[in-house]
């Protein structure tokens, strides 16, 4: 019965992921506005490590980064890094603050996003001396953060029912073997 | 309390191990080039038809909405096309004589490097936009199609990029105007080679890539003349039109010039690339 439930748990994270990124890749590349898309999969670290916790936040914050890196093909590992300490550091959060509402949770996308930003940029400034801040803050860095936040609240909610879902059939599948 | 059986491990001991795995990733793609390996078959069944799937029914939407038209919008459309059917045809005419009188301009000028005598495969631009940080795209045809790391991408007359990765079905490719990506290239009418350097704070900016390190001394090169992939070029097969340079100033040591370049490619509408199935081969 364990087994079953873990089983179905990963189907359904994996699903998750596997549908953020195709949706990210190929319908929001052709509604891009100001040829910026939304970081879905950033979205889905957040959603997972703010609702289940440090560890589900690294392990699905590897994932999804992994997956980012085999599909830009340059520095692989970068953004898996980046994601797992994205992942645990909104799994802290939820020690601290976890309410119900749907307001602080799109904070923490927006600041988990503008983070993703400024760390790209800084590796940026190491490998390829790229000094002007203001600029990539204000043409890349904030509207990928609005553009994330709008589009992060569908994802938000769609992995919230998912989870309330999933925790609800496991349950019921505790309470019949009791 | 939940049965969580023996998969009882903390939190921040996964942390430590992957941030190691990571660390590691990244060392082993410095100093090897790996990057993705086994990862890449799963890419190519799980997410590549899926994605190829999804292009083809947008690029079916895009052309169906097209077909929701009323009979009055119709005929305004016809009559206007007429119009403008007969204004292009005059045009055309003007634009043949011009084109005859550029073919022998243009063998005065001696520009046959045309990237026309290399061979070609067409492919589709199946997805992009993993992150607003990188331009790298993915494209329809792998290495069962033949396609090979390294071989240059181009579409409508000018250089697109550079293949980075290839699974069986797919390819990545890097843009020309991603943030990591240089090129040695090379003016077209005065023969002088610089460097060609994709940057993102420019394109943003202004649609422009950056040109440095240009030697020329005399101030021959001027706005307007095309700039091409150089004989020199470790990866790039030579004479690929990369754009027209916009606009030059001279760099702090007095002897070399950066500037900017206008690409001859429209990059946020790319949908078919020709891949030239042929690496440069510089016998290193």
């Amino acid at each position: 019965m364990d087994r079953k439930m873990i089983m179905k748990t990963v189907l359904v994270v994996f699903g998750t992921i596997y549908f953020g990124f195709i949706i990210q890749t190929s319908i929001f590349n052709r509604i891009a506005l100001a040829g910026i898309t939304p970081n879905i999969l950033l979205v889905i670290t957040v959603a997972f490590g703010y609702l289940k916790g440090r560890k589900a936040g690294v392990v699905i914050g590897f994932v999804c980064g992994i997956l980012l890196d085999v599909f830009i093909g340059s520095y692989f590992g970068m953004n898996a890094l980046i994601f797992i300490y994205i992942g645990y550091l909104n799994g802290l959060v939820r020690l601290f603050y976890f309410g119900d509402d749907v307001k602080f949770p799109m904070l923490l996308i927006a600041v988990s996003d503008m983070l993703y930003g400024c760390i790209v940029f800084a590796t940026m400034l190491l490998m390829r001396e790229r000094y002007d801040f203001s600029f990539y803050f204000e043409h890349v860095i904030v509207p990928e953060a609005i553009y994330t936040v709008i589009v992060g609240i569908v994802v938000y909610m769609a992995i919230y029912a998912v989870i309330r879902w999933a925790d609800k059939q496991e349950k019921r599948a505790t309470r019949e073997i009791v | 309390m939940r049965r969580r059986g023996k998969l009882n491990i903390p939190g921040n001991f996964i942390l430590i191990v992957l941030t190691i795995l990571c660390i590691v990733l990244l060392f082993v793609n410095y100093s090897t080039g790996f990057s993705g390996g086994p990862l890449r078959t799963v890419a190519n069944y799980l997410f590549v038809p899926m994605q190829r799937g999804l292009d083809y029914v947008g690029s079916r939407i895009s052309i169906s909405s097209a077909d929701a038209k009323s009979r009055e919008e119709l005929l305004a459309e016809n009559a206007a096309l007429v119009e403008e059917n007969e204004q292009l045809r005059t045009q055309l005419t003007n634009t043949q004589l011009q084109q005859a009188q550029l073919d022998d301009l243009l063998k005065l000028y001696e520009i046959s490097a045309t990237y026309g005598e290399y061979p070609t495969t067409g492919a589709h631009v199946i997805a992009k936009g993993a992150s607003n940080w990188y331009d790298t795209f993915t494209i329809d045809k792998g290495s069962f199609d033949g396609i090979k790391v390294n071989m240059n991408v181009i579409a409508s007359g000018g250089l697109v990029g550079i293949v980075t990765e290839t699974g069986e079905n797919f390819s990545i490719v890097r843009s020309l105007i991603d943030d990591s990506n240089s090129i040695s290239a090379m003016i077209v009418e005065t023969g002088d080679n610089c460097i060609v350097s994709g940057n993102l704070e420019m394109m943003n900016e202004s649609n422009m890539i950056e040109l440095s390190g240009l030697e020329d001394p005399d101030d021959e090169v001027e706005a307007g003349n095309a700039v091409v992939t150089s004989n020199i070029s470790s990866n790039y097969v030579p004479g690929l039109l990369i754009g027209y340079v916009d606009s030059l100033s001279g760099d702090k040591n007095d002897l070399t010039k950066s500037g900017q370049i206008t690409p001859v490619v429209d990059f946020k509408h790319l949908n078919t690339v020709l891949v030239i199935t042929k690496v440069k081969e510089t016998g290193e």
